[in-house]
């Protein structure tokens, strides 16, 4: 009888468990064909160069396209895809990117504090550098955010930490999951994200 | 077996009728067209269900703001249906669990009514706790539930969570006892009925065979049932109250609560039950089965209850004052003589006055004002939730939040809706399960008859 | 059956079920595909999503306090003051607070109209030159109407603009406070129409004649910080303020003694003290001149509360040279009355100021009569209008706009459609303050300067850019002309360019009050002037018989004279007096309602010399019985739907060359209509109980509250750092309702209107609780501002089924919105009633109004409740400014919350109270400090210190 009852409940246990799907493995066509696994993989061009917002304020932010030109006005100038770049910039029109990594609207994340403590790119973002089309690994579910915060860290690195960061396919400074936190942070609280 | 005890069980069932006119007239509702009576009453329990429906489905779509509540008074019709609902759906499972256990040989032609008024009372009260959240569309979070959020637990230290597994507890044992009490008699109704009915009854006998081993066994898992469901008939109450005891809102946070709220249940579950059945009584005919005792021993039962809430009030008075807390004493003048004093004052004559009446036993067995008294009862109740809720809330502790509560149209509706829901449920059972159990009925006539021989 | 055989398979079956419900599930939800569009060239010092301030300066008022803009991403989200500016150190009134509102309003105009018709600037500009050519040719004159500018530099342009028609500039300051007869006044002694600067720092007693310093004054920011810190002072120096008045206003609610007389009686009493006075200084120079005309005009008659008027008299003579008197009468003899007053007894040089008079009144009557009988003469050929509203904010405004209407010319420059706009045939739409550059000199001796925070949302121009335009100036870029203007003045040549820059970065600069050179002034010059027209004072006729009503035009602290009574958050703003919301009503004293047989809501039809409103009726405890007060501002085209019935300015009066708005003869009925009046607080006492507290001395301990020691069967919460709480002294705290405005505008809090708030459904985080104690006639207020108390034992936490209100290891309560279901069981628990729920969808509709919403902070949804959060929001983001400099230990930096940061009085103190060097530690040991039902154990973190009503005598029976 007892494991009948369990039986039961098992499929409706399941089905709320999964009433949040995540957006693991998401990886949209973009209007550029752009490769991360050269950029940052096979040139080494460091994560911050291009996403400069990451370690200056909330948002990481994509690229302005005059960021591209820094170097393409010197090599593949004649390549297809720098030429609808420049096409952009010449009809002063937005590149539309299609957005892989998103937070729900009540939940603030702030890209420089993360970056500024040392965790790496790599953590919430995978193996970038080694991504041919970006796509989405990590869940960016509440519990997941929350497995790295509730861990109890050692002190925090110096803020030299962050050149590391710069060679992001080198040992990143923190491997995934192992940022540097110390429980006095308290950061567990709701409000640390949701105000 | 004593005279005295004779008479007492004879008159439980008049005159002395064959087992096969028992059946017949009991399983006479299942088997002949509805009457007249009862098809009025059910379109208007239905209708009153429709518009209770639409009128939830328009508070939904739009938000609370149709209701008449405010930043003072955070709950108001909504949570005063609750727990008169809630309340409501005690005298069933008192009757049948308790009353089993003591042997009340009464209970049996009026058990298995107060068991289906409770499952559908307790539907009633369901609705509101769900609707009167702001997001009614996530009501599940309050089910400790495996989820991606870290996981977020629910809030164990909330009363209101503590609502939700005694009433689903209460509500499961409720309608297991309550079918399992009917097996026999949809055994019964298998074997008299053919066809389409013939399936579905047989479904629901459970493959009763009437045997006696079957018999043994059903009458230990009653016993067993009854002495589980016991101990919930106080619990349920007693936590709904802590809703209110646990809060620091003068006139909610008292430790009176529990037993108060429990007399209080039991006494509006029986005034429901004398409502309900004399209805009943009336249009299916039963007055053989529904006797001028069973209607003494109810209308005692009332006058009880009744003074037990009446001294619960009495209590709450005396310790405001004996507080000597400014805000508890002002609470307590403000209900008696406050804006709100009529409904105070309606709800001391309906639960204090009312049942003074039955002290006369013509009283007691007059029909018509044992219906009229128990609607009274009923009303008084209703009232004495709406005190507890709104007059303390709407005077706290700032004088600067104080405010003044007005219910709409659309809170009427509902609570006429949630009525709606109520008939139109009891009317379908009365037609389709046998309101009164065929072999409890039948046992007692065959003591009557034994008894009636020992004293000649 | 055994489970061993068939449990497999079911166990198998039932799996596969919950998967397939899971995927089935996961596919029903994937989320739209979501663009993100990056700039193409990155904008110089925007980074997305990160804040950038700037220094600027109000344009809400004339009084020109200092901002400090927020702007994120590109907008302006948030206005504070400028803590570093000279006169509102860092404070802002409710209306600047709402002034970013205003920006967004989708109601402004959107382009320039001619004749109705929207056109371009340049066709606008065509044709204004024509109609100018043939002003220049014909006789008539032209005429430029404006408040009074504070900015030189648009006034120099509008004065050169002109030079060449021998046009005049007429400055008027609409609303009820008339300044004229007290700058004539000035004018008679120091030979400059400029009211003389109140240093209030230096005095020890402050009498008021109907005067809303604080209120609604001309520069409230400033007076109450001065008085806040004078105040807060008195510990050291005790501190007296006396306020005489008829309508009660926000500045005798705070006295520490309210006198209610009339408008004639008041007259009579400051010629008598003035009569008194002289007697008593004879060796004062003038002093003998002045009892002499006294004697012969016989005005000085005693006042019927003699005692009191001698008790007051003594004070005045023994606080020689450190007291201060000021009026609020447009009268002439009440105003060199109180100059003379002053200047026998040695207050000017010490608590008023000659030397550096404020110039933020510049609206002489006298001025403005002749313009209007100019106008009906026909003798103008043209007007410019410069954001003004006389057709709806003069009496007999009609009459002016059918002048307008038959003039060749005639120019409206104004951000919105008005009356006055509508009247005339050019509508320059110009630029909203916070679009513009502008300077500011409130004081001879402060000059500051405003910068634009957002490109002009609209086809818009500077106001001062027309007449550089229609003055063929050949500079027409406002910015090049200030720039140019400031090197004139400054004289610093080729640094210019760079002082320039940290200048505007700063607000201001020494340098430039040095290059705005103060015009020579005249101490006592012409001494017998002002004593002939003291001479020449008839013993004023009663307006009003004895039992006789008349009416004082007001001004609402949201409203003030009604030039933002467009704003949504300004009108729905609680009246601090009357806690009344989006309803003008007519405040009658409790004697006379009963008198007229109306309660609160019944509409009172109050007619002055056959000009008639009608209004409803709420009941003021402390309003003399034989006056009205009514509220100006609501009723105009551009504020209140133009609904006529409800414009005050219409019973306002010309008499001679002085515009009347107040003690002006009435006669009020009952019209049997009624109304339920949209109030924030229904009651308005504490009914005894020990809520809110006042004392007799800044020392004084505050009685009856030794009961409410709580005490707790469980241990404390383990302490924590930081651990944020608040501190409000009531003492400082005025009313004036910033902080509620300031909230608003951090933590979207939305607008929810008239009938939600008639249903009590506000949505305000934080409000001002006013309570009348003492003297049912003539009560003490009291104001309590009321906010979540972060409670340590949070009665909400404990009740929320789904933990959707929790407490954090800072000390604070926090409600997180999107696990809220909404059951409103924490609101119920809430001692404070300080939590708000949702009742329905609030969305923003217009997307221009939508770009007022802080990003930092959840616009919440229907369902949900929300609650003060001591703008965690804040908190966050320095938190990681501290981590990202690498500190561990953070004891919080320097977190203000926004209702802290706006308060003009600094009345809110904010911070870790684990720092015991903290403020917030110092002034919770203070004797005044007390929690509001602490007897609960709740353990509140807002700790409230106790008002000061310092009463030597039992003045006038009411007691705290």
């Amino acid at each position: 009888m007892s494991l009948r009852t369990v039986l039961a409940g098992l499929p409706a246990v399941l089905l709320l468990a999964a009433c949040e799907p995540t957006n693991v493995g998401y990886s949209p066509d973009q209007p550029i064909v752009y490769s991360h696994a050269v950029h940052a993989g096979a040139l080494k061009i460091p994560c911050l160069y291009c996403h400069f917002g990451a370690e200056r304020g909330r948002y990481a932010g994509i690229p302005p396209a005059q960021i591209c030109m820094n170097c393409h006005t010197q090599v593949l100038k004649e390549h297809p895809e720098i030429l609808k770049v420049k096409k952009a910039l010449a009809e002063r029109q937005p590149i539309e990117w299609v957005r892989i990594h998103r937070l729900p609207d009540f939940a603030f994340f702030n890209h420089s504090i993360h970056v500024r403590r040392g965790v790496a790119c790599q953590t919430c973002h995978g193996e970038v550098q080694s991504m041919g089309r970006v796509t989405q690994v990590a869940p960016l579910t509440m519990g997941w955010c929350l497995e790295c915060h509730r861990r109890s860290w050692p002190k925090a690195q110096e803020l030299e930490r962050v050149a590391a960061l710069n060679t992001p396919q080198e040992e990143a400074a923190f491997p995934p999951g192992q940022a540097p936190m110390t429980r006095a942070n308290r950061l567990t609280d709701c409000d640390v994200c949701h105000h | 077996m004593s005279v005295a005890a004779a008479y007492d069980v004879e008159t439980l069932v008049l005159g002395e009728p064959g087992y096969g006119t028992v059946t017949a007239e009991l399983a006479a509702p299942m088997e002949t067209r509805p009457g007249g009576g009862w098809l009025a009453l059910f379109l208007v329990s239905l209708a009153a269900l429709l518009v209770g429906v639409a009128l939830i489905t328009y508070t939904i779509a739009t938000g609370i703001g149709v209701w008449g509540l405010n930043r003072t008074i955070g709950w108001g019709y909504d949570i005063t249906n609750f727990v008169f609902w809630v309340g409501i759906g005690h005298a069933g499972t008192l009757i049948s669990a308790i009353l089993l256990l003591f042997r009340q040989r009464w209970r049996t032609s009026i058990a298995r009514a107060a068991e289906g008024m409770t499952i559908f009372a307790v539907l009633c009260a369901a609705i509101f706790p769900l609707i009167h959240m702001g997001r009614p569309w996530l009501a599940f979070w309050v089910f400790p539930y495996p989820n991606t959020r870290g996981p977020i637990s629910v809030n164990f230290r909330s009363p209101l969570l503590w609502d939700v597994f005694a009433i689903s507890t209460y509500f499961t044992v409720s309608l297991i006892f309550w079918y399992v009490g009917m097996i026999p008699d949809f055994g019964t109704m298998r074997d008299r009925s053919k066809g389409l009915k013939q399936r579905v009854y047989g479904f629901l006998s459970f493959g009763w065979d009437g045997g006696a081993r079957t018999w043994q066994r059903y009458e230990k898992a009653c016993l067993l049932l009854a002495g589980l469901a016991t101990p919930l008939v106080v619990s349920v109450h007693t936590i709904v109250s802590f809703d209110f005891a646990t809060s620091v809102i003068p006139g909610w946070h008292t430790t009176i609560f529990p037993p108060y709220f429990v007399a209080g249940a039991v006494f509006s579950g029986f005034a429901m039950v004398i409502t309900l059945l004399l209805i009943t009584r009336w249009a299916l005919h039963l007055e053989r089965y529904i006797t001028a005792v069973h209607l003494d021993k109810m209308a005692k039962v009332l006058l009880t209850t009744g003074m037990i809430v009446g001294f619960a009030y009495s209590t709450e008075l005396f310790i405001a004052w004996y507080s000597d807390n400014p805000f508890e004493r002002f609470t307590f003048l403000n209900r008696a003589f406050g804006p709100y004093a009529w409904a105070y004052w309606v709800m001391v004559f309906c639960n204090v006055v009312t049942p003074q009446i039955f002290w006369w036993k013509r009283v007691r067995h007059s029909v018509p004002i044992l219906f009229v008294a128990a609607i009274l009862v009923n009303v008084g109740m209703w009232f004495e939730r709406f005190n507890i809720i709104v007059i303390s809330l709407h005077r706290d502790y700032l004088p600067s939040s104080w405010s003044h509560y007005t219910p709409t149209l659309v809170e009427v509706g509902i609570l006429v809706g949630s009525f709606g829901l109520f008939f139109t449920c009891f009317l379908l059972f009365v037609r389709l399960a046998p309101v009164i159990a065929f072999h409890e009925v039948k046992h007692t006539v065959a003591e009557q008859v034994e008894a009636a021989h020992a004293a000649r | 059956m055994t489970t061993t055989d068939d449990s497999p398979t079911r166990r198998g079956f039932l799996t596969l079920l919950g998967i397939g419900g899971a995927a089935s599930l996961a596919a029903c939800k994937r989320d739209p595909v979501r663009y993100a569009l990056p700039y193409l060239v990155p904008p110089e010092e925007i980074t997305p999503g990160v804040p950038v301030k700037y220094a600027s300066t109000c344009t809400a008022c004339p009084a020109a306090c200092g901002l400090l803009v927020t702007v994120l991403d590109g907008r302006p989200v948030k206005l504070e003051g400028l803590p570093s500016h000279p006169l509102s150190h860092g404070g802002l009134c409710a209306i600047g607070q709402a002034d970013i509102r205003d920006l967004y309003d989708s109601g402004r105009l959107q382009s320039p109209t001619l004749g109705g018709r929207k056109v371009s600037w340049a066709v606008l500009d065509e044709e204004v030159a024509a109609r100018l050519a043939e002003i220049r040719t014909s006789k008539k004159t032209l005429y430029v109407l404006a408040p009074t500018l504070t900015s030189p530099t648009m006034r120099e342009a509008v004065v050169r603009f002109l030079e060449p028609y021998g046009g005049t500039l007429v400055e008027h300051d609409a609303g009820a406070h008339r300044s004229s007869a007290a700058l004539e006044a000035a004018e008679l002694l120091t030979g400059r129409a400029l009211l003389p600067a109140l240093d209030i720092g230096k005095a020890d007693l402050l009498l008021c004649l109907a005067a809303d310093l604080v209120g609604t004054g001309p520069e409230p920011v400033f007076s109450m910080r001065a008085l806040a810190d004078r105040r807060r002072a008195a510990a050291a120096r005790p501190f007296r303020h006396v306020q005489v008045e008829g309508s009660v206003s926000l500045t005798g609610a705070n006295a520490d003694e309210r006198w209610p007389l009339r408008a004639t009686e008041r007259r009579e009493l400051a010629l008598w003290l003035l009569s008194r006075v002289a007697a008593a200084s004879g060796s004062v120079p003038g002093a003998a001149a002045v009892n002499e005309a006294l004697a012969a005009s016989g005005a000085a008659r005693t006042p019927e509360a003699q005692p009191r008027a001698e008790a007051l008299l003594v004070e005045l003579l023994a606080a020689r040279g450190r007291s201060l008197v000021v009026s609020g009468a447009n009268d002439l003899v009440e105003q060199v009355a109180v100059a003379l007053l002053n200047s026998l007894l040695g207050n000017e040089g010490t608590t008023l100021d000659p030397a550096h008079p404020s110039l933020v009144r510049r609206g002489l009557d006298r001025n403005l009569v002749d313009f209007l009988a100019a106008l009906s003469a026909g003798t103008v050929g043209g007007v410019v209008v410069l954001e003004l509203d006389p057709v709806d904010q003069l009496p007999g405004g009609d009459r002016i706009a059918d002048a307008l209407r038959k003039l060749p010319l005639s120019i409206a420059i104004t951000d919105r459609p008005t009356a006055t706009a509508a009247a005339c045939r050019v509508v320059a739409a110009a630029h909203h303050g916070l679009e513009r550059w502008g300077d500011f000199a409130p004081r001879q001796n402060v000059v500051t300067l405003a910068q634009p925070t957002i490109r002009p949302l609209f086809e818009t121009r500077h106001p001062g850019e027309n007449f550089l335009h229609w003055g063929g100036a050949a500079v027409t870029e406002f910015r090049a002309h200030l720039m140019g203007a400031w090197q004139e003045r400054t004289k610093l040549g080729l640094a210019f360019a760079s002082f320039w820059d940290g200048a505007v970065s700063d607000g201001t600069a020494p340098e430039l009050a040095a290059a705005f050179a103060p015009s020579p002034h005249r101490a006592g010059e012409s001494l017998e002037a002002a004593v002939r027209v003291v001479r020449s004072a008839a013993p004023a006729a009663p307006a009003a018989p004895a039992d006789g009503i008349e009416v004082d035009l007001i001004e609402e602290v949201a409203l003030g004279d009604g030039r933002r009574a467009h704003i949504p958050w300004l009108r729905e703003l609680p009246d601090p007096l009357t806690r009344t919301s989006w309803t003008p009503c007519v405040r009658v004293a409790p004697e006379r309602a009963r008198a007229l047989g109306t309660a609160d809501g019944d509409i009172l039809r109050v007619d002055v010399a056959g000009r008639a409103i009608e209004l409803p009726v709420r009941i003021m405890p402390g309003q003399h019985p034989g006056v009205l007060g009514l509220p100006v501002g609501y009723g105009r085209l551009d504020g209140d739907a133009g609904e006529a019935s409800r414009n005050a300015y219409r019973l306002a009066r010309f008499e001679g060359t002085r515009l009347l708005t107040g003690g002006l003869a009435a006669h009020a009925v009952k019209t049997g209509a009624a109304m339920s009046l949209p109030l924030m607080q229904v009651e308005s006492t504490t009914h005894g109980r020990a809520i809110v507290h006042q004392v007799a001395r800044p020392d004084a301990a505050i009685e009856g509250v030794e009961h409410q020691k709580a005490v707790s069967l469980w241990p404390d919460l383990p302490q924590s750092s930081p651990k944020w709480e608040m501190v409000i002294d009531l003492d400082a705290c005025t009313g004036c309702s910033a902080c509620v405005v300031a909230c608003q505008a951090e933590n979207n809090l939305p607008v929810v209107g008239a009938d939600e708030m008639r249903r009590n459904r506000d949505m305000y985080w934080l409000r001002i609780d006013r309570y009348f104690t003492g003297d049912a006639a003539n009560p003490d207020v009291l104001f309590e501002p009321m906010l979540c108390q972060q409670c340590e034992n949070a009665p909400c936490e404990t009740v929320c089924p789904v933990a959707a209100t929790v407490h954090s290891e800072d000390g604070l309560n926090v409600q997180v919105y999107n696990r809220c279901v909404g059951t409103r069981y924490c609101a119920n628990n809430c001692p404070y009633k300080v939590r708000r729920f949702n009742w329905f969808s609030h969305t923003v509709e217009s997307p221009v109004e939508r770009l007022v919403l802080n990003p930092n902070v959840v616009y919440r949804s229907r369902g949900v409740m929300e609650k003060c959060t001591f703008c965690v929001q804040r908190i966050q983001a320095a938190r990681i400014a501290m981590r990202k400099q690498g500190h561990e230990d953070w004891r919080g930096g320097d977190v203000q919350t926004a209702c802290q940061q706006t308060c003009p009085a600094r009345a809110i103190t904010f911070g870790d109270a684990t720092d015991p060097h903290g403020e917030v530690a110092r002034l919770k040991q203070g004797p005044r400090a007390f929690q509001v039902l602490a007897e609960l154990g709740v353990k509140p973190s807002v700790t409230y210190l106790a008002r000061v009503r310092n009463r030597p005598r039992a003045a006038d029976g009411s007691g705290s």
